[in-house]
């Protein structure tokens, strides 16, 4: 090969040789064709062989990951937007009156300009999203609500830009902005680049104006008020949003606002700074002069850990969405967030990658879909593999294993029967789904519990308790007895209002399910029931003791009658929100009132009595005979909310099926640590035949990875040398090293040639073109040993190789050495 | 009575007369042979653009085109932008045809560089008369932009000095006898064909950096151009720092000196709220003064403070519980005011709108008033940090300052890179080895002798590292601090060093190796002791027991 014998070049570009007749490669091709086209319009979605999988069930999976994750993104954008609603309404009205005068506002002898600061959060990333919501919001002619926020979020950006009488607003980037001049530009071209109509842009037409001249901006900003003087007198202000303050170069934002300052008479100016960290950053950044120049104020981002918890609420515990995560995973999700980045953008990017990894691998996963019937399609899709995996689900053995005892029949047919347990799905997805129904209705409550008692210290956030709840801690956990025993210690009037409060909030219990059958009874109903007994023993005991017993009790049950009606028991959810002890402080319970009347009463009639005494006469006022009746109730209210509280938060794992619907794969990747397996043992990879221990030797997996084996790739070889060697190598030693054990190889291949015709030496699965082996076999065969040349260039690309990865580099303290950088196995 | 221009400027500047008499000599007749050059300096808000400023409009602001133009050198940051600004305002009417009273250069006298014009209405007017000067609203756009491009005053291209040059040359050449004859005829009819043009360079200092070169032409550019041009730079640094090497023409030197107390209390009477009550504002202003004179010369912060403080000296009075004469009061009632402002709103840490609705919130709130209200304010705020929405939105600066959280190991670099920056390498093995023959941690007594060692006590040696400053650091070194302090196994992973680039984005780490380096980056911790001292206390970690000879 004589063309690629140069000593100036070292790679050459080999084109493979046109053989064979085009038409059959032109079959081929067509084939091959169909089945990538597939593949393009299902994002790389492929069949997977382990189940026989049809095409249609693949689709049905991606069909099924792309609606689920379109739902999810969503309403986690709802969720963002309604987090910061009243942040955004806030700067609003702030740029809105930035030009006018106030009354409160004292008259400044310099005109500031108007600077809002923005705290954003110490994740930079995220606020591109958070940005382009506030100019969006800025760009609107109304200002925000929670309604118009929706829909503004749906309609499309410049939809909104064409109003003339809004404000216009610009984004700044640190990257755009590197000295004064472009950073000038920059705003200028935006500015002008947001197409309101009718306005003139002065770089047109024949004027010769430089794009950073701050002209430009201003015979612009007097077209647009060309257009507008007659309608009305306000003029749109002008929004700069400085993104990433701290990136900034200082000086340039310094020379910038007082650019901006300057021309404020003429433009009307609004600066909003977008700060990471702390004012500190401002005032460090920008010299006295400058800042006295602004004239600014503050406006708090919603911070991400509660955006994170507002998000784990929304989509997990208010389970609506059909995928939901398991423990570990949402672990990995949520320590990732608070331990690097509190980036709520990498928390969707990994959930995203959770959703499409369990619709990709998952061959059930065409069953984790909300709308399962007995009528889909892919319960019809189903194969034998898919009915082997769900009987390999460790829920439903356990399912089948406690029906064996009840039921043996129904066990017997769910192992054996396709058809039978195909029947079956639907109905234990429908179970699942009560599942998540009735969780996160008992979960509200015991929220609304925990925020009922002042309790600073116990008090765990939701996300907290959600996680509790999904490891199955939740229902032994300290937090519930602790709650119970506060329950249990409440005093006969607090108790009688928590029962009240109790019974509301179970009124509010979803009462139909949705797809079930409508004979299937709804939980919640019976405890229900259960609730109102209690409350109604409780009210006829207590009532017996007051001293006005016959008016409360009848008026309590009047109001009971209407109770049901929507005003009373919309009042609670509120409440619940709020989150908020609440000892009748807005008086919605009408019952609540009477108590206080009947206090107020007795105050009257007991005037004398000193304080401790009142404090005590709730209990010293129920009869001896009363008090046990009293007591038992209290048990029975105590151990009603325990069982609730027990049965409805346990973990979902003892649902069958559950994992159809929960992930609970690991997936942070950890690339150093295959690496290094790969390298240490490349036989778990390769799967290759010739690199075994030698015969005869027992040799333990451990020892192996210890060994050299000359069959093995050159890098490996190289990196378990590498591994002995201490801080600095010396190259000459680690290639003679090397070279000691590509001989010993082959001393060894010669051997076993002797014996066997013609040495197939199984150089394949490293990777090496045949063409060469055969080549290296013919000269093994002549010199009878290796050529130095070769093992050289074999040397040198191994290094090249770990010098890529990262293991090794070159120092200058010595020249024929490098360096070694990793230490440790991990 | 009619009063001459001059005695209006001395009107409106108290205490500048001698400059504006002097700037007004060098002046003299409109036509009149000038030096070529002049140099303002004194320090920043003596009114030295004002007083400039007026003096042009007041003299030469009627005549157009422009007999000046006013350049403001952080704006016009190249030198192609000096002179097209400048041939551009030559040959247009001067922005603001109008006399300079007493009241309106009430408002334009003070402002700190930079803000120079600021009535609001009058500008305003000035604008849309300018703009309905130059675009007509149409119908359709195409026929509007060709209607512009007539209308507009034109925009010259000049690149370079000797453009420049030229184009000086045209403008003063311009003048026509007969536009002499309309122009000049309040200085009775002239004599010589032209009039001087002045050329103003505001905030001068800046020329050095952006168009050094600029700056011998500047001087000379009377010669160069053979015309009467007279180029005043107004700075405040002294000319030596302008000298090249190279030489060049020396401007004539006018220094501003600083305002006795009796001409800044004589500005300050200026601003006197409309129908306040003079004696009693004169008292004020009189206290303001005496108070922060010793820590402030700047005569707008200065007017700042009493522009914000004044409603409160006065709230008193209008609640009813102090009458005008009660000085001592009032006085009284004011002092707690002046030391919240001393220390926060001189040094802008809150700004004039939070003060001022901070401190009428507070009055609106509790009619006690007082300090205590405002103190008992901004308490009752940080308790809400921990509720969402409203309250977190209301919050001002001061309550902000310490709130800025950071992911937990985030929170361990940043101690770590401290740590690294301010402990010297050869004690790592002794604070941070995880094995150590000693039994952890160093001790006090340790700490000492190792101190004594190399030759320095405890507390005052020259060497410390707290008074020298942080130490760069190779962030394998840092890494490792930090994988011994973290009391948990964390696996090493990607996230730790986008933490790292994200703590240099934010500029609480500063990178020393430059960016295309990709290999043993060396950084720096720029982050205060204290704030360290805060995050250290979040995360229950006891820096003090690492830091070597820190006090």
């Amino acid at each position: 090969m004589d063309e690629f014998d140069s000593l100036t070049e070292s790679v050459f570009l080999v084109e493979p040789k046109r053989t064979g007749s085009i038409k059959a490669k032109g079959k081929k091709a067509d084939l091959k064709g169909k089945t990538s086209q597939l593949h393009l319009k299902l994002d790389g979605f492929q069949q997977l062989q382990d189940v026989d999988e049809p095409w249609e069930a693949t689709e049905i999976r991606h069909a099924l990951f792309n609606k689920e994750w379109e739902l999810m993104s969503s309403r986690i954008e709802d969720v963002m937007l309604k987090m910061n609603a009243i942040v955004l309404s806030a700067i609003y009205r702030f740029v809105e009156s930035a030009y006018t005068p106030l009354a409160t506002r004292a008259v400044m002898p310099v005109q500031e300009l108007p600077a809002g600061l923005i705290f954003a959060g110490i994740n930079v990333p995220d606020h591109d999203l958070m940005f382009q919501q506030i100019a969006r919001t800025l760009t609107s002619p109304t200002e925000p609500t929670m309604e118009s926020l929706e829909q503004q979020s749906k309609s499309s950006y410049d939809k909104l830009v064409n109003e003339g009488t809004s404000n216009h607003v610009v984004i700044l980037q640190s990257k755009d902005c590197t000295n004064l001049k472009s950073a000038l530009k920059c705003m200028i071209e935006q500015f002008l680049g947001l197409g309101v109509a009718g306005t003139i842009n002065p770089l047109e037409g024949g004027m010769k104006l430089q794009n950073y001249d701050m002209v430009v901006l201003e015979r612009w900003y007097q077209s647009i008020l060309e257009l507008h003087h007659e309608q009305r007198d306000q003029r749109p202000a002008l929004v700069v949003i400085i993104q990433d303050f701290e990136s900034f170069d200082q000086d340039t934002l310094q020379d910038l606002i007082t650019i901006c300052s300057n021309y404020q008479d003429r433009i009307p100016f609004v600066l909003l700074l977008g700060l990471a960290t702390s004012i500190d950053a401002l005032h460090q950044g920008l010299p006295k002069s400058v800042l006295s120049l602004l004239r600014t104020k503050t406006f708090l981002m919603q911070q991400s850990s509660e955006c994170l918890t507002a998000i784990v609420e929304d989509l997990f515990i208010h389970a609506n969405v059909g995928l939901m995560v398991g423990p570990l995973p949402l672990k990995q999700l949520i320590d990732q967030f608070i331990h690097y980045n509190f980036s709520v953008g990498g928390f969707v990017s990994n959930l995203k990658y959770v959703v499409m990894h369990h619709y990709y691998a998952n061959p059930l996963s065409i069953l984790c879909d909300r709308s399962l019937t007995a009528q889909s399609r892919a319960l019809e899709l189903l194969g034998k593999g898919h009915y082997d995996h769900i009987r390999m689900l460790p829920s439903f053995q356990q399912y089948v294993e406690s029906k064996v005892e009840s039921d043996s029949q129904t066990a017997e047919m769910l192992l054996m029967d396709d058809e039978f347990l195909a029947l079956q799905i639907p109905d234990l997805a429908n179970d699942l789904q009560e599942y998540h129904r009735n969780f996160a209705f008992v979960f509200d409550f015991l929220w609304f519990l925990q925020s009922r008692f002042p309790i600073s210290v116990l008090k765990k956030s939701k996300r907290a308790l959600y996680f509790m709840a999904l490891d199955g801690s939740l229902t032994t956990s300290s937090t519930l007895t602790f709650l119970l025993g506060l329950i249990r210690k409440l005093n006969s009037n607090d108790m009688m209002l928590f029962v009240e409060d109790w019974l509301q909030v179970f009124k509010q219990a979803p009462r139909c399910t949705l797809l079930g059958s409508p004979d299937q009874e709804n939980a919640m109903e019976k405890e229900l029931l259960v609730i109102q007994s209690i409350r109604d023993r409780m009210v006829a005991l207590l009532d017996v003791v007051s001293e006005d017993s016959v008016t409360s009790s009848s008026e309590i049950e009047d109001n009971d009658a209407t109770g049901e009606g929507s005003d009373r028991v919309q009042n609670i959810p509120q409440r619940m929100a709020k989150g908020r002890p609440q000892r009748g402080t807005q008086g919605n319970s009408t019952f609540v009132k009477k108590r206080k009347l009947i206090s107020l009463k007795a105050n009257d009639t007991e005037s004398r009595q000193t304080k401790i005494a009142k404090k005590s006469r709730d209990t010293a006022r129920l009869p001896k005979g009363a008090l046990g009746a009293y007591t038992l109730l209290v048990t029975e209210v105590d151990e009603t909310i325990a069982r609730i509280l027990r049965t409805y938060l346990d973990c979902h794992t003892r649902m069958p099926l559950n994992e159809i619907f929960y992930y609970s794969q690991a997936f942070l990747p950890q690339p150093r640590a295959s690496i290094q397996t790969a390298l240490g043992q490349p036989e778990l990879y390769l799967n290759c035949t010739c690199c075994h221990p030698p015969k005869g030797t027992e040799r333990t997996r451990a020892s192996l990875a210890d060994m050299v084996l000359p069959t093995q790739h050159d890098t490996c070889i190289l990196y378990k040398l590498y591994v002995e060697c201490g801080r600095l190598i010396n190259m000459y030693d680690w290639f003679t090293a090397f070279g000691m054990i590509l001989e010993r190889g082959l001393k060894k291949d010669q051997d076993n040639n002797g014996d066997k015709v013609n040495g197939t030496k199984s150089r394949g699965p490293k990777g090496k073109p045949k063409a060469t082996a055969a080549k290296r076999a013919s000269t093994e065969e002549k010199e009878s040993g290796l050529d130095q040349k070769e093992i050289q260039a074999r040397f040198i690309s191994g290094v090249a190789e770990l010098q890529f990865m990262g293991f090794i580099k070159p120092t200058n303290r010595k020249t024929d050495h490098v360096m070694r950088l990793t230490w440790g196995n991990i | 009575m009619e009063l001459t221009p001059q005695e209006q400027l001395h009107m409106a500047f108290p205490g500048r007369s001698r400059q504006i008499d002097q700037i007004l000599g060098f002046m003299g007749e409109p036509w009149a042979p000038t030096p070529p050059a002049m140099l303002i300096n004194g320090n920043s808000s003596l009114g030295k653009t004002a007083v400039v400023k007026s003096i042009l409009s007041t003299m030469l602001g009627h005549t157009t085109p422009s007999r000046y133009a006013f350049l403001d050198c952080v704006e016009c940051h190249t030198p192609r932008l000096i002179f097209e600004h400048a041939i551009y305002q030559l040959q247009n009417a001067p922005k603001k045809t109008r006399l300079t009273t007493c009241a309106e250069s009430q408002q334009e006298h003070g402002t700190l560089d930079g803000v120079k014009d600021s009535s609001w209405t009058t500008t305003k007017d000035a604008v849309q008369a300018q703009a309905s000067n130059t675009t007509r609203p149409g119908r359709e756009p195409r026929k509007r932009k060709r209607a512009v491009s007539h209308e507009q005053p034109i925009w010259s291209k000049c690149e370079n000095v000797n453009e420049f040059v030229e184009w000086c040359r045209k403008i003063c050449d311009s003048d026509t006898p007969q536009a002499q004859e309309t122009s000049g005829v309040t200085y009775g009819g002239s004599s010589r064909k032209q009039d001087t043009r002045y050329l103003i360079l505001d905030r001068a200092e800046r020329l050095r950096d952006t168009a050094p070169a600029l700056i011998p032409v500047l001087m000379r550019l009377q010669e160069l151009t053979g015309r009467n041009i007279c180029v005043i730079l107004i700075t405040t640094i002294v000319w030596e720092k302008f000298r090249s090497k190279t030489g060049g023409y020396e401007p004539i030197i006018l220094n501003f000196p600083q305002y006795s107390k009796a001409e800044t209390i004589a500005i300050l009477k200026r601003d006197l709220p409309v129908g306040g009550d003079e004696e009693l504002y004169m008292r004020f202003v009189d206290l303001v003064y005496d108070v922060f004179q010793r820590n402030c010369k700047d005569l707008n912060e200065i007017r700042h403070l009493v522009a914000l403080l004044y409603p409160l000296y006065i709230k008193p009075i209008k609640e009813g519980k102090a009458q005008r004469s009660e000085a001592l009061k009032l006085h009284k009632h004011i002092q707690a005011y002046f030391v919240e402002a001393m220390d926060k709103l001189y040094l802008r840490e809150i700004s004039s709108a939070e003060w001022s609705d901070r401190t009428l919130a507070s009055s609106a709130g509790s009619h006690s008033g007082k300090i205590d209200s405002t103190l008992g304010d901004s308490a009752s705020r940080r308790l809400a940090i921990g509720a969402p929405g409203s309250e977190r939105a209301m919050m001002t600066a001061v309550d902000v300052q310490n709130t800025f959280d950071l992911p937990y190991y985030t929170k361990f670099i940043l101690i770590a890179s401290f740590l690294a920056s301010y402990n010297p390498p050869r004690l790592d093995m002794r604070y941070f080895a995880k094995v150590s023959n000693q039994g952890g941690k160093m001790t006090k007594r340790a700490k000492q002798s190792a101190a004594k060692k190399h030759g320095h006590d405890q507390m005052g040696s020259k060497l410390r590292q707290q008074l020298l400053g942080p130490k760069t650091f190779p962030i394998e070194r840092m890494l490792a601090i930090f994988y011994s302090i973290l009391d948990e196994d964390v696996e090493e992973n990607i996230n730790v060093h986008t933490q790292i680039a994200s703590l240099v984005s934010l500029r609480l780490l500063q990178r020393v190796t430059p960016m295309d380096k990709l290999d043993s980056i060396k950084c720096k911790c720029s982050v205060s002791y204290d704030t360290i001292k805060t995050l250290a206390k979040s995360t229950k970690f006891e820096i003090d027991k690492y830091l070597y000879d820190f006090v």
